[in-house]
Parts: structure tokens; C-alpha cells; sequence
């Protein structure tokens, strides 16, 4: 009975330890791809090096790695801005469109742990899409 | 000279035959037919069927301990690696420099059926305990349910020395038979449409997260877990070798030379602990039953988990992943594509299921290490 019950607690002790170790282990495995993310090339222009110039092309803009301390005063201002709790990363001072590389930066750091990050960037994209809008020659209409 | 030929005779193996010596050259040589016909996890079974084969010979010397100024059996001093657990590191050296933990670095969250897939150790626990064996004994012979090997005779050897050879056998027959365990319990666990399950691509790891991974691993699992070190951290020596890129020599020799070496060694002394009044007991037939059943409950978790996993991504995971949790590399991945292409004929889960897989031989490390530090 005596061993009975230690089984048990070997059981229960012993499930739990296991799954707490790996929980550590995948946050030290995140920690690690952060780490890699900002001290070298962001893995999606790595995949399209790999597939070639055309790939290259295709891909969504990412930040360069060599552009982070450039961007480091946004991400900063717009780290604080959150712990303050701010809503709205216009709050934090970020300029839509001359900040978006350091939007985009602070938008693969931190992820969705940063709720407004997605909703700035959207903003960005929208922006954006409207000037380009504004800048591009008018199409039709022109033939006579 | 009659009487000298009928002393030579009376000397001879032939005369001091017994029943259980014949049953177990009979084992020995049907798990040499395994290997070289069936092609059973060959690298391992025709040394155990042949130390087997050694040992089981009457009146044979190899396991002959040293007595007074009289020189020991050749197996005797092999075993001596098992007995003193030098071997299951140096094996784990070998599987970390062949190792490529990418894929669970690249879907980290996969780690989890890794440990799932533990839960079979820890309930085999409990089911030995039951059938009346110690709690150390009932320790050594969940360890099994990891279908890791090396695991099992390191864990073996300190914990339940006198079980080794039934619980070596066990884990290895077990881990041989990996293609014919698993299917069924995966299938009936499973949907057709959980089964055709295709998952994303796995996004390209880098080579810094590579070599930061083994040094940070073993840092964790030292502060953790003291006990669970020497596996832990001899797999992550290996790794470090072959993704540091610095050691090339040495991790080719890990990946080759030392694993073979070791392997010979190890599969000869695992086999000539078979011996036949030791081994064919009524305890051995249980531990046998129980190793099943330590096997088929790690399966059966690893691949429930992968259900809760499949419901919380909202589809994206195929649970037959969780499978591949019980260590067994690369043998229980290659079954989860397998059964996935039965459902799926367009589905690649190979490389999916091999984090789970790597995972899982951490994951069965560390339970040696937990029950390892509450058992001792």
C-alpha cells in the first residue's frame, strides 16, 4: 500500500515535471528564434534567397536585420507606450508611414503579444496603398 | 582411454544441456531470424540474439565473473559498461550527432506530444506496483513505454539490476516492433479526416538556433533536473558536435565509429544478461506484458494529446503526430507517414512527425531522470 501511494505521487510528480520541463524547453526553443530574428537575416527573406530572385521579389517586405537600431527608438517608445497601457500606437508617437520598417520590426518581435501592432499595421498598409493611389498615373479616360 | 573419451564427454556442453537453455538458444535464434530475414531492427537484434546464443551455451565462460586471480568471462567485462551505465550516454552521444532538431525547432509546440507521450512510463508505474514489483523494479520497467533503449538500461541498471536483461530485451523487441504496435491503436484513436490532416510547412531554422539549442537545453535540464544530466546532456554533446560544424571528425565519428562500437558492445552484454535461469521466469513474462502495455499507453497518449492539439489549432495539427512521441527515432515517425499517406495519399508528415519524435527521446530522458531523482 505504502508503495502504492508513492507510486502515485511518482505519477503525479513526475507527469507534471515533465510537462513543466518542456514548457521551459519551448520558451527557451522561441527565445532562441527571437535571438536568431533579430541578429540575423528574418527567416522569410532567407526562403526567398533560396528560391531565387523572382521569389525575392514576390516576398513581403521584411526589416533588415542591420536596420534594427535605426528602429529602436520606435520600438521603444512603442513598448512603453503599451506598458502604460496606451490603446492606439498613435499614442506613442509613430508616424504611419515614416515609421512602418519599424513598425513591421516591432510587429515580428513581438508578435500578437502586442494587440494593437496588427491593427497599426493594417493602418500602415492602408496608408499606404492610398498614396500610391494618388501617386499612380490615371489609367482610361485618356485615349481621346 | 574409454574412460578419458567418456570424461571428455561428460565435460562437454552436450551432456549439461538443460530444457531452459534450449528454450532460450531457441529465442536467441529467433531473434537472429528477426534480423537478418525480417530485417528487425537488425543493428541491434543480431547482437543481442548472438550474446544470447553465448550465453545460453551450457557450461559457456563469456559471462564468467573474475575470481580470485582467475580471469573473467570476455562478455563478463563487456557488461561491466552496462552495469556501471557507461554505455546509454555514449549511445546518445552517437543519436545527437545524427540528430537534427529542427523540426522541433521550427514548430516548437510539437515538444508537447514528446511528453504526452511519457505518460505511458508513469502509468506502467503504477500497473507494475500493482503485479507486486518493488517500486525501484516497477520504475525500471515503465521506463520501457519511452521505446528508448539506451533509457531503459541506464534506468535499468541502477534502479533494478537483477531485471536488465528482461527489460533490455523488452525495450528493444518493442522498439522493433514499432510497425506493427502502433498502427491499430493510432487508427482507432483517429478519424479519416483527423488522419488527412496536411500541415503547414515548417518554416527554415537557422544554424545559430541550432548550435544555441543543445548548450541551452543542457543548462535547463542540468538546473531542473540534476539526475537526468547524463543522458541529456551526452545527446547534447553529440548535437553540439554536428551542428557547431567546428568538430567535423568528431561528430563523423560519433555518427559512426563510436555508435557501432558501443552497439556491439552494448547488444552483446544486453544479451548474455539472458541468462536462462535468470531470464525465464514468470517475472520476465510480466514485464514483457507490461512493456506492451507501457508502449501502447505512450502511443495511445502521445496521439490523444495530438487530438487536443488538432481541436486548439482549430484543425491544423494532425494528431497522428502524437505518435511519434515515444522516442523510437526515426522508426515512429516513418510509421505516422505511413499510416498518413493510408488516409492522405498527398500527405508528407515525415518531417512534422520528427519533432514529436526528437521530442520524445529528451522527453523519456528526462522521466528516467525524474523517476531516477524519486526513486533513489
Amino acid at each position: 500500500m505504502q508503495d502504492l501511494i508513492l507510486g502515485l505521487e511518482v505519477f503525479a510528480v513526475g507527469v507534471v515535471a515533465v510537462f513543466v520541463t518542456f514548457v521551459l524547453m519551448i520558451v527557451l526553443v522561441r527565445l532562441l528564434q527571437l535571438i536568431a530574428q533579430v541578429t540575423l537575416r528574418p527567416a522569410k527573406q532567407t526562403v526567398a534567397a533560396q528560391k531565387g530572385p523572382a521569389a525575392d521579389a514576390a516576398a513581403p517586405a521584411a526589416p533588415a536585420a542591420d536596420a534594427l537600431p535605426e528602429h529602436l527608438p520606435v520600438i521603444v517608445a512603442a513598448v512603453a507606450a503599451y506598458m502604460q497601457g496606451q490603446g492606439d500606437y498613435r499614442l506613442a508617437g509613430i508616424r504611419p508611414l515614416d515609421d512602418a520598417a519599424a513598425m513591421a520590426t516591432l510587429g515580428r518581435l513581438a508578435g500578437p503579444a502586442l494587440p494593437w501592432v496588427a491593427a497599426g499595421r493594417a493602418d500602415l498598409m492602408a496608408a499606404r496603398t492610398e498614396m500610391i493611389g494618388r501617386r499612380a498615373p490615371k489609367r482610361g479616360g485618356t485615349a481621346s | 582411454m574409454i574412460n578419458a573419451v567418456v570424461e571428455f564427454v561428460q565435460t562437454s556442453g552436450l551432456m549439461a544441456l538443460t530444457v531452459p537453455q534450449l528454450i532460450m538458444i531457441a529465442v536467441a535464434c529467433g531473434l537472429l531470424y528477426l534480423a537478418i530475414v525480417k530485417k528487425y531492427e537488425p543493428l541491434l537484434l543480431v547482437p543481442i540474439g548472438f550474446g544470447s546464443l553465448l550465453v545460453n551455451l551450457p557450461l559457456s565462460p563469456v559471462m564468467d565473473p573474475a575470481t580470485d586471480g582467475v580471469v573473467g568471462g570476455l562478455i563478463y567485462y563487456f557488461y561491466q559498461g552496462v552495469a556501471l551505465g557507461i554505455y546509454p550516454p555514449l549511445i546518445f552521444v552517437g543519436v545527437g550527432a545524427m540528430t537534427d532538431f529542427g523540426p522541433l525547432l521550427a514548430n516548437p509546440i510539437t515538444g508537447f506530444l514528446g511528453a504526452a507521450a511519457q505518460v505511458g512510463i508513469f502509468a506502467t508505474l503504477l500497473g507494475a506496483l500493482a503485479l507486486g514489483f518493488s517500486l525501484p523494479q516497477a520504475g525500471a520497467i515503465g521506463i520501457i513505454g519511452g521505446a528508448d533503449g539506451p533509457t531503459a538500461i541506464f534506468l535499468a541498471a541502477r534502479l533494478a539490476p537483477e531485471l536488465l536483461g528482461p527489460i533490455a530485451v523488452a525495450a528493444y523487441s518493442y522498439m522493433a516492433l514499432v510497425p506493427i504496435i502502433q498502427p491499430p491503436i493510432m487508427k482507432a484513436l483517429t478519424s479519416a479526416k483527423e488522419r488527412a490532416v496536411v500541415m503547414r510547412e515548417l518554416r527554415p531554422v537557422t544554424q545559430r538556433e541550432k548550435v544555441l539549442f543543445p548548450i541551452g537545453v543542457t543548462i535547463l535540464i542540468g538546473l531542473l533536473l540534476p539526475s537526468a544530466i547524463t543522458l541529456v546532456g551526452a545527446l547534447m554533446l553529440g548535437n553540439l558536435m554536428r551542428e557547431s560544424g567546428v568538430v567535423q571528425r568528431l561528430s563523423g565519428t560519433a555518427q559512426n565509429e563510436l555508435i557501432n562500437i558501443v552497439t556491439i558492445l552494448l547488444g552483446l552484454a544486453v544479451g548474455a544478461s539472458t541468462q536462462a535461469d535468470k531470464f525465464l521466469t514468470p517475472q520476465t513474462m510480466g514485464i514483457i506484458a507490461l512493456g506492451l502495455v507501457a508502449f501502447g499507453i505512450g502511443t495511445a497518449s502521445g496521439v490523444l494529446f495530438g487530438k487536443v492539439m488538432y481541436k486548439l489549432s482549430g484543425g491544423r495539427i494532425n494528431p497522428l503526430i502524437g505518435a511519434a512521441g515515444v522516442s523510437a527515432v526515426p522508426m515512429a515517425a516513418r510509421v505516422v507517414q505511413k499510416v498518413g499517406q493510408q488516409a492522405n495519399p498527398q500527405n508528407f508528415l515525415l518531417m512534422h512527425a520528427m519533432g514529436p519524435n526528437v521530442a520524445g527521446v529528451i522527453g523519456s530522458a528526462v522521466a528516467a531522470g525524474i523517476i531516477l531523482a524519486m526513486l533513489t
